[in-house]
């Protein structure tokens, strides 16, 4: 009987099964996603690539369902900021004349010369190559900030720039090339800011930092900083404490143009006791700084010669020190890379209002770019009002700490999610670019689409096939940082073209308005010379 | 009404169209819905021709084809060519009986498979070292097509040449035959190798599918689904490739689990395809051997190549290992033949200097193994002869040194390799493991729940074949249902975002 049955012929069987099975298949094709239990289970329609079931309904959230942010982690009282701030710039400003000024600035300038041009030389315009994505400027005044910016660049003026954001420009995703182009086309060296000590300075290319003897807190781990410590965040996100003898070195790489060597360094670090750091350049030359304590920001500052490498070493005092980081590079242009990944902005928050108007004193920023977004968005969910709330507070914060610079709000990168038909963009996206641009609108800040900047360049989904992004089809890489960067840097150049074009135009109306008035001026001298005439007689 | 309705069809109609051509970036695999329905075709008339053998030869011939135009285009007379080609140079071989004209005819088949093989897969990395030599821009990269499956049907016509050389073989009467050998779609693009001498005697036999072979081929499409569509596929893109990506991203912690999920996802990935190229040959009544034999169940190196990817180490022992004169010629030729074997493997896996030095570390590893078996006493080939504590020893030795080479067959240059092993020996951070697993929970379920089947025992397997086998249709066409339902749970899932652990 076995053997009979062994013998019977399947062949048809599997036709009839694979038949069966797709009528099965079809049958599972019309039930729509259901969530049990807590999951979401997605329509497994096996004919997706020829039918389309729109199941939005069923899985979102509706339109109205905002998106959910713990206001505690948002909440900042940006009064109290402006009163640390003008305490502080107060102090700057006018000195305590009872007490002994706190020296705040070591400079060691090496060689006979600065290295600074005594007069700076106009810069023209880098072309503007299409397709363009350009920067939207929300100032309605004329003469706000970013004009200042663009008016500093074509001046030929040193130019620093901070760039604030999350995980998307890690390790100078993005900022590298960005820096790299704009030195390329108005000069300057240096990567700009580096951390004393960080978990991720090995992910970084564009600087090789070796530490040791740091021990590093992220604003992210806020509750857990110890205490002291967790007053002492500026916008760089992280603070570094060091035990004896603790020292890092910053050596130039060859990753992007530019970096090596740099014309200047500067060293960032607080001192609240005596303290003595040792610094050596190129590891040939050193110098020891005893430093006083006190509160303030402190910056050892370095120039007069090419730096390949930078060490910094905390010799004695080292209980009443914070490291913050090494800024490479002094003249032209300096990008600062101060990412801190899941970070939505909130954690700028979290930064010492003063420390930050003081790094802005002894730095000068120009503009400041805010990268976030990208953690808070959400498939199905449109409405971010809340969230764009939080964003005209970053800007606000921004203003008051660092005064003298133009806020740059990028909108949300591009982000694909998967369905039954493959990759697609996120539907998220275009709702919490509206929102970041409403913001910067009512801040009259600007704003740039980075969504809409990649998408001229294909999208996430070909930012990953061409080996741009990761494979979470999130977040960009440095070849991707590059494409990203370029947009952006040729948005810088065509605001600067702009610019140049509204500074010609002023300077036309302005000899217009000088020729006008000479003519005028004289006319009335020549009348004022002519003799009187007897209005009634007609004659002299 | 009738308009709409007739419009909507019509779309639907294109859209089907346009899914038939070709398309490079879209090859017919069997995972795919389009394959279901293509197969589904195909049966019923394989089904109605099953009596006469010729009209059903010719007819898989033209789906084969077809199959593989689907991935690579015209490319499909590349292999009627290196069909007929082979098939007349065999016909002149056998009916030649002086030696130096036998190996005349051998060495041009040689010479035209591997001819083939060279200039598609190997043009631009013999450029791309040429310019490391002589300066950059020294030759220009061309731009070559890689013919999908390129590397296995030149080494399934190379096996029937030789064969027949060898007289181990006869040469086929017909064209057909051989090109429907050649170009038999189940084992077409990613093997196994099958040797001609094992598949010649079957093409003219009686079409005969049996309950066992039925049962047996849906446990083997089941299984091979669920390794490569939903293991593999899961934990590659949600997990290990980032870690590739970007090491220095990572802990040590999260670069060791992204190599030991890599070396999960290639044997789930190749071995997966292989069980259902095996399952769907065993539906249309053909057998092919094993392939892939629970390889990291290997305790030492040797018992490695004996289980992994067999149907290639076979082929390699058999026509490049032995004609180079294998343990024949002394034990220093016999370290070197083994070594050359290896190099020429690893170069057969991808044109790169990474898959060489891949073939080069099992190389010494395989010729270190031979000097150990004969210096040590009691050291055993194969885990088997092993007491259970060695046998434990064995398994995680071999499984790392496999991991080593999995490291250089997937990072993308000398630098991620090093950066990985920088992570894993200086940043290992134990501390975020919790935390990895916790925020990586799919992918972790799925490498443990992998890797516990791989390593449960033979007879595990055999019963869960045997409950499938003993199935009603009904029952059968269920299960394949529940896991198509979930391979498409998985390919449309959210991707698992990046997880920031703190440092």
């Amino acid at each position: 009987m076995k053997e009979k049955k062994e013998e019977k012929e399947y062949i048809h069987r599997t036709w009839l099964a694979v038949t069966a099975l797709i009528v099965v298949l079809c049958g599972v094709s019309l039930i729509p996603p259901q969530t049990i239990g807590g999951i979401t289970f997605r329509r497994a329609n096996i004919l997706s690539d020829l039918i389309e079931f729109d199941d939005r309904t069923a899985t979102d959230a509706p339109a109205a369902t905002q998106i959910a942010l713990d206001e505690e982690e948002f909440h900042v009282d940006l009064d109290r900021v402006a009163q640390q701030v003008a305490r502080q710039t107060a102090a700057i400003e006018t000195p305590d004349t009872l007490t002994p000024p706190v020296q705040t600035c070591f400079e060691w300038r090496i060689g006979p010369t600065d290295t600074l041009p005594a007069h700076y030389t106009p810069r023209q315009p880098a072309e503007v190559i299409e397709p363009l994505q350009p920067i939207e400027d929300f100032d309605t005044t004329g003469y706000g900030p970013l004009h200042a910016f663009y008016g500093k660049l074509l001046d030929g003026r040193p130019v620093r720039i901070a760039v604030l954001g999350d995980s998307f420009i890690e390790g100078d995703i993005l900022t590298a090339d960005l820096r790299e182009t704009l030195q390329e086309a108005y000069g300057g060296t240096g990567c700009g800011f580096a951390p004393v000590a960080s978990p991720l300075t090995g992910f970084r290319r564009t600087v090789k930092t070796t530490s040791k003897g740091w021990t590093s807190y992220n604003i992210m781990q806020y509750k857990t900083t110890p205490e002291p410590l967790r007053h002492d965040f500026y916008v760089s996100g992280w603070v570094c404490r060091p035990e004896a003898g603790a020292q890092t070195r910053w050596e130039g790489t060859q990753a992007r143009r530019h970096l090596d060597p740099c014309d200047g360094a500067r060293i960032l670090f607080l001192s609240r006791g005596r303290s003595r750091a040792e610094v050596s350049v190129n590891d040939s030359l050193h110098r020891s700084f005893t430093i006083e304590g006190a509160d303030e920001l402190r910056q050892i500052e370095i120039s007069g010669l090419p730096i390949h490498s930078l060490t910094f070493r905390v010799a004695e005092g080292a209980e009443g020190m914070v490291g913050y980081g090494a800024l490479l590079g002094r003249s032209g242009i300096a990008v600062d890379n101060y990412s801190v990944r899941s970070n939505n902005g909130q954690a700028m928050f979290r930064t010492n209002p003063a420390l930050n108007a003081q790094a802005n004193a002894m730095l000068g920023y120009d503009l400041v770019i805010l990268q976030y977004g990208l953690n808070i968005m959400q498939q199905g969910i449109h409405n971010y009002t809340n969230y764009g709330a939080q964003i005209g507070k970053m800007i606000a914060y921004v203003r008051e700490c660092f005064p003298t610079a133009a806020v740059l709000v990028l909108g949300v990168s591009d982000r694909s999610v998967r369905t039954d038909r493959g990759f697609e963009p996120m539907d998220a996206v275009p709702h919490m670019t509206a929102c970041q641009r409403a913001a910067a609108r009512r801040e009259q800040a600007a704003f740039w689409d980075t969504s809409a900047a990649m998408a001229a360049l294909g999208g996430m989904e070909q930012f990953v096939t061409n080996g741009w992004a990761g494979k979470d089809y999130t977040h960009i890489n440095f070849a991707g940082g590059r494409q990203v960067a370029l947009a952006l840097a040729n948005a810088l150049n065509d605001g600067m073209r702009r610019e140049a074009r509204d500074r010609d135009d002023r300077l036309r109306r302005q000899e217009r308005a000088r020729n006008v008035a000479d003519s005028l001026r004289e006319a009335v001298r020549l009348q004022l010379l002519q003799p009187a005439v007897d209005p009634l007689t007609m004659e002299e | 009404m009738y308009r709409m309705m007739m419009s909507h069809v019509s779309e639907i109609v294109d859209k089907a169209l346009g899914l038939l051509a070709y398309d490079a970036q879209q090859p017919l695999i069997f995972s795919s819905g389009l394959f279901l329905f293509l197969f589904a075709g195909f049966l019923l008339f394989y089904t109605l021709l099953r009596r006469d053998t010729s009209a059903r030869i010719v007819y898989v011939i033209l789906f084969s084809l077809y199959f593989y135009y689907k991935s690579s285009g015209i490319y499909f007379l590349l292999l009627v060519f290196a069909a007929t080609s082979d098939y007349w140079i065999s016909q002149a071989l056998y009916r030649t009986q002086r030696p130096w004209a036998r190996r005349l005819w051998v060495t041009l088949s040689v010479a035209v498979n591997l001819g083939m093989l060279g200039y598609f897969k190997y043009t631009n990395f013999l450029i791309e070292l040429s310019n490391q030599l002589f300066g950059a821009g020294f030759l220009q990269f061309q731009n070559i097509f890689l013919p999908v499956g390129i590397s296995f049907f030149v080494f399934q016509s190379l096996s029937y040449t030789i064969d027949i050389y060898r007289r181990q073989l006869t040469p086929l009467d017909r064209w057909t035959d051989y090109l429907f050998y050649l170009s038999f779609f189940p084992q077409l693009v990613a093997g196994p190798i099958v040797r001609a001498k094992d598949f010649i005697p079957q093409i003219r036999r009686p079409l005969h599918v049996s309950r066992r072979m039925f049962g047996t081929g849906v446990f083997l499409i089941l299984t091979g689904l669920f390794k490569k569509a939903i293991i593999s596929d899961y934990i590659s893109l949600n997990f290990v490739d980032r870690v590739f990506d970007e090491p220095l991203l990572y802990s040590g912690f999260e670069c060791l689990a992204g190599i030991y999920g890599y070396a999960l996802q290639i044997y789930c990935d190749f071995s997966g395809y292989s069980d259902m190229a095996i399952g769907i040959a065993l539906l249309l009544g053909f057998h092919f051997p094993k392939n892939f034999d629970s390889p990291y169940k290997a305790a030492t190196i040797t018992e490695f190549w004996h289980r992994w990817h067999i149907s290639l180490s076979t082929w390699l022992r058999d026509y490049l290992y032995i004609p180079l004169g294998g343990n024949r010629k002394g034990r220093v030729r016999t370290y070197i033949n083994l070594l050359l074997t290896m190099l020429l493997g690893g170069l057969w896996h991808g044109a790169a200097v990474r898959f060489v030095l891949w073939g080069a570390l099992h190389g010494v590893a395989l010729a270190l193994h031979k000097l150990w078996l004969r210096f040590v006493p009691h050291a055993k080939a194969t885990g088997a002869q092993m007491s259970w504590g060695w046998r434990i020893v064995g398994i995680l030795f071999t499984f790392h040194l496999v991991c080593l080479g999995w490291l250089m067959f997937r990072a993308e240059s000398m630098q991620t390799v090093s950066l990985m092993l920088h992570q894993i020996f200086h940043n290992f951070n134990w501390a975020v493991a919790p935390q990895v697993i916790e925020g990586y929970l799919g992918v972790f379920l799925l490498m443990g729940v992998g890797y516990v089947l791989h390593l449960l025992p033979e007879s595990a397997d055999r019963m869960a074949q045997r409950i499938v086998e003993a199935s009603p249709l009904v029952v059968q066409v269920l299960m394949a249902a529940v896991m198509i339902w979930c391979v498409m749970q998985i390919k449309s899932s959210d991707i698992q975002p990046f997880i920031y652990f703190q440092f």
